[in-house]
């Protein structure tokens, strides 16, 4: 049973990874796609449970053993959901997969347990981590054990999530534009954990509204108290039984499901709207991340210009003390963030990788739209900051540096022009190793000019001059980048 | 003589230690439909991929006389690939509006034409990745159509088309060079070839093994129809009659 769950787990590793199979584009390399995304799930299992393991550990050093609860329970939700969510694109064409077991004699009782398993492979050893570094620090710092409880409570709302979205993306399209937007927003509640887990060494019970300790996740924090201890252990049971209720519907429908769609219009349109070859590639881009399941990256500049709100807001006088430190990290972060954008874009193309090839569109050209869109991504969470910074009195001076903070996103998204080039290349799924390297390298593109502006700033003083220094070292490297690029 | 349309020489296509291709060349001009024939993972694919430049490739491939694969090259090419080559989150119109958008060129009246032939309006406003795979390849027929290219490259076109697409496919494929255009066409499908092809190359293990009209490479072989030619040609004759007689 278990082999057979094994091998149903890595066909949906493959559909999930590459989502090629249909497209034109043959795979050339299953076998390393599958592996490569083992990896990952062993990589996410070790690096996020060391991170984990650090800050759970930091927090009882400190004297805080209760912000443990929340770093776990971050972490853990984290390497869960991020692990099993692929799932999600699998079960977009995985139909087959139940017509083949059931023609292999496979009762219903065995479909059901192989479907289970190979659900639950997707997400056993960040699990595994998440709770054997949990179990050893609270059995290690003894009283109660906020890091085992945060990451049990974590483990079971990740595997709701995850399962949550495999149900949702199985369901009939009857309304597709509410599936788009149930997409976008599949990726908010990663970002809240993510954002949230900088503000936790800030917390402490004392400052919390008491009323948080008979909330689910924040009552936690207050387990050293038994009344309390014994809420969470309520929540916990209440999470544990919401994960298993929906990881069982979900596991059956991992391998048995069709999307069914019904038309996008209603009416059919009359005749055909023909459009300049660029806004063309912008509609088609536009179109295919919206109505794909990375959609949710467009929450991306929404909810980091929420969070940076909500700090400066929570901090009082953030902005105004720290003018510098805010209008450089800002675009910063942001640059970084972002900078993953056109490759997701790129990537909502691989299904049709060959479709593209096929016609007269050159990767310069099709560059030129993932950078148009990446720096409407920016302006969406810019302008918004600008306009609150000049309401807290900032010089015009000072926000050349959001202005002009593209740059860096600029050259990023050249370079993932490259990068995606090398993924099709690869048969829809590069090494791990590869996308480590590119990984770091986007960040080195990012940093380059960002060190530019703030050499710049120390020797001259001036936002202009600093911002239009790290424009011009954005652009040449973008101008390095497309020339491999107009080789093609 | 006709314009040479598609020229290769000497192509080799490599996936990593295996070679797909083996030294192939031949030409191609203008009005002819030249089909290479060959069993499964002879490398009829690649010889099109690598024409289309979506794998990597050396040798010479010269296309119009403006060179090798490129962007540039793309607008007079029409591509059919033996699966789908659409954009499944669009609609067909969506795809077709780009297509005809990012080639710069659009005749509806032709479009309309061909949705009709193939029987696609109905379809127009539904997401590809719903419809079944003959009503996908329908719209990359459509759509490698539409522009009327000089050149169309046919990978195994008639994957899961029904029989009536077929025969208007086949249809087009004759206008097409009926009005000076070539063709370049895979597959493995004997009768196919039999009945479309002007000349024929024989390919095996990444080379060709024979070349010419039907009767030219039925005489070379001895054999009284194509598939008799193309088996003795592949050596697999004898290799059947053996592998049967062990059944």
């Amino acid at each position: 049973m278990r082999r057979v769950a094994s091998t149903v787990y890595r066909e949906l590793l493959f559909q999930g990874y590459t989502a090629s199979r249909l497209s034109g584009m043959k795979p050339s390399n299953a076998r390393s796609a599958v592996r490569a995304s083992k990896w990952n799930k062993i990589m996410l299992s070790t690096i996020y449970g060391a991170i984990l393991a650090a800050m759970s550990v930091i927090s009882y050093i400190v004297g805080r053993p209760y912000s443990s609860s929340l770093e776990a329970f971050v972490w853990s939700y984290f390497m869960v959901t991020v692990s099993s969510l692929n799932m999600s694109f699998a079960t977009q064409q995985s139909g087959y997969i139940k017509d083949l077991l059931l023609t292999l004699s496979v009762n219903e009782s065995d479909f059901s347990k192989i479907a289970t398993l190979s659900f639950f492979m997707t997400m056993d050893f960040p699990i595994y981590s998440a709770v054997a570094v949990t179990a050893v620090i609270s059995i290690v710092f003894g009283g109660f054990p906020y890091a085992f409880m945060g990451a049990v409570q974590g483990i079971a709302l990740g595997i709701a999530t995850s399962s949550g979205f495999v149900m949702l993306s199985s369901r009939g399209a009857s309304r597709p534009r509410m599936r788009s937007l149930f997409r976008v927003f599949s990726i908010v509640p990663l970002l809240i954990v993510v954002m949230f887990s900088g503000y936790i060494m800030e917390i402490s019970p004392v400052s919390m509204n008491h009323e948080l300790s008979l909330f689910p996740i924040t009552s936690t924090f207050f387990g050293g108290s038994l009344v309390y201890a014994l809420v969470t252990v309520i929540y916990t049971v209440a999470f544990i039984a919401l994960a298993a209720l929906l990881f069982f519907r979900a596991s059956g429908l991992i391998i048995s499901s069709q999307e069914v769609y019904s038309s996008y219009r209603r009416k059919a349109a009359q005749g055909f709207k023909i459009r300049g070859r660029i806004s063309a590639l912008l509609k088609v881009d536009m179109v295919q991340s919206f109505r794909s399941r990375i959609a949710g990256i467009w929450a991306l500049p929404f909810g980091y210009l929420v969070a940076a709100i909500a700090s400066a807001f929570s901090n009082g006088s953030y902005i105004s003390r720290n003018t510098f430190m805010f209008i450089v990290s800002y675009p910063l972060v942001l640059g970084i963030m972002l900078s993953f954008l056109p490759y997701a874009l790129y990537l909502s193309e691989i299904r049709g990788a060959i479709a593209f090839r096929i016609l007269p569109i050159s990767p310069i050209r099709n560059l030129l739209s993932k950078e148009v869109i990446a720096i409407i991504a920016y302006y969406v969470a810019e302008v918004p900051m600008m306009v609150l910074l000049l309401a807290y009195h900032a010089q015009i001076q000072a926000l050349m540096p959001l202005v002009l903070g593209f740059g860096p996103l600029f050259a990023s998204t050249a370079f993932m022009a490259i990068f995606f080039e090398k993924t099709v290349r690869e048969g829809g799924a590069l090494s791990t190793l590869y996308t480590i390297i590119y990984g770091m390298v986007t960040l080195m593109i990012d940093a380059i000019p960002l060190g530019s502006f703030i050499i710049a700033y120390l020797l001259m003083h001036s936002y202009i001059s600093s911002s239009i220094i790290m424009l011009a070292v954005s652009v040449a490297e973008a101008v390095i980048m497309m020339v491999p690029l107009s080789r093609k | 003589m006709a314009d040479n349309v598609l020229t290769v020489s000497n192509l080799f296509v490599k996936y990593g230690e295996r070679v797909a291709v083996n030294g192939l060349s031949f030409r191609i001009t203008g009005g002819e439909i030249y089909g290479l024939l060959g069993p499964n993972g002879a490398g009829k694919s690649s010889t099109i991929k690598a024409v289309l430049g979506l794998v990597k490739f050396s040798g010479s491939i010269d296309i119009l006389g403006m060179g090798p694969p490129s962007s540039r090259v793309m607008n007079s090419i029409g591509a059919v690939m033996e699966y789908p080559a659409v954009l499944e989150a669009l609609t067909p119109r969506e795809f077709l509006e780009f297509v005809g958008s990012v080639r710069g060129e659009f005749d509806q009246k032709r479009v309309d034409a061909l949705i009709d032939a193939f029987e696609l309006r109905e379809y127009m406003e539904m997401p590809m990745i719903s419809l079944s795979a003959g009503n996908k390849q329908k719209v990359a027929v459509v759509s490698a159509l539409m522009h009327r290219p000089k050149l169309l490259l046919l990978d195994e076109p008639f994957n899961a088309l029904d029989v009536k697409s077929v025969r208007i496919m086949k249809g087009l494929i004759q206008k097409h060079v009926d009005e000076g255009g070539a063709v370049l066409f895979s597959t493995h499908i004997m009768e196919v070839a039999e009945k479309i092809c002007t000349r024929i190359g024989i390919i095996n293990a990444g080379s060709i093994m024979a070349e010419g009209t039907l009767q030219e490479i039925e005489e070379k072989a001895n054999a009284g129809n194509l598939e008799d030619a193309f088996l003795k040609t592949i050596h697999a004759d004898e290799q059947i009659r053996s592998l049967l007689e062990g059944l």
